[in-house]
């Protein structure tokens, strides 16, 4: 009785470092390509984008209410620290969103007549979101900032 | 149906000053609203899809836009001021519609 108790935990145990011994090899290419087809729609746009540029962080703001009364009206501005003359300006800013199918929000299109690298617009965001910008500047340089954003009524409209 | 669009210009503009130039249009930016049942056609989207200034024949500023920015949409933005002129603003449906204000005149002190 005991050694056949002993014997079904003993393969039972065989089975299971088995089945470890195989899962680990086999795992990491399954894991990586189920990686690759979670790609968020606005990460697959920012790549799109981007190509092979690295973005720099911290020279985009994104000013956003700390909690939005309403989804239906949240104003937003962004802006860009830079000098905007002929030489070097930013060219677009890009508004994306991390929750949309269609992540792009809006475009915006500035040139060295513009004197400042700043808009402001009101956006519709439902439910509690990050909100990316991504500026481009006429040397071929990509900034990034983000944003989380907070609304406080969400879709019970 | 017909948009009025809104544009605000400071007063009292100097050559050199960087002005903030707000502009609004009526306008319901309606997503595509699919239809309830297999047999019900949904609405289809319309919004206004391209923003453009222009000053004196130069593009200042342009936006492409989506259902996403509210209903009238509200967009502002900058210009450094070098000469008089005229503005010249643009609003695109995405059916094609076209609505443009030319009466915006920029005056020096």
């Amino acid at each position: 009785m005991l050694s056949e108790a002993k014997k079904l935990q003993s393969r039972r145990t065989f089975i299971s470092r088995l089945s470890i011994l195989l899962s680990l090899p086999l795992a990491q290419p399954l894991l990586s390509t189920y990686a690759m087809a979670k790609e968020e729609p606005w990460e697959t746009k920012l790549k799109q984008i981007m190509k092979d540029n690295k973005p720099i962080e911290g020279k985009v703001s994104i000013e956003l209410p700390d909690v939005a009364s309403h989804g239906n009206l949240v104003p937003i501005k962004i802006s860009v620290v830079s000098s905007m003359t002929e030489e070097d300006y930013v060219e677009t800013i890009t508004l994306l969103s991390n929750q949309n199918a269609s992540p792009v929000l809006a475009e915006f299109n500035f040139s060295p007549l513009s004197g400042k690298a700043e808009c402001s617009t009101t956006l519709r965001l439902m439910e509690n979101q990050e909100v990316i910008a991504l500026a481009k500047t006429n040397g071929g340089k990509f900034y990034l900032g983000r944003r989380q954003a907070y609304i406080s009524i969400s879709k019970n409209l | 149906m017909k948009y009025i669009p809104h544009i605000e210009l400071p007063q009292n503009i100097k050559k050199g000053d960087i002005i903030e130039i707000k502009t609004l249009i009526p306008h319901e930016m309606r997503p595509a609203v699919s239809g309830k049942s297999k047999k019900e056609e949904g609405t289809p989207a319309r919004f206004i899809e391209a923003f453009t200034a222009e000053f004196n024949r130069k593009q200042v500023f342009s936006a492409k836009l989506s259902p996403e920015i509210s209903a009238n949409p509200y967009i502002s933005f900058f210009m450094k001021v070098t000469e008089p002129g005229t503005f010249v603003f643009t609003w695109k449906e995405n059916n094609g519609q076209i609505i443009q204000n030319s009466e915006q005149k920029l005056k020096l002190e």
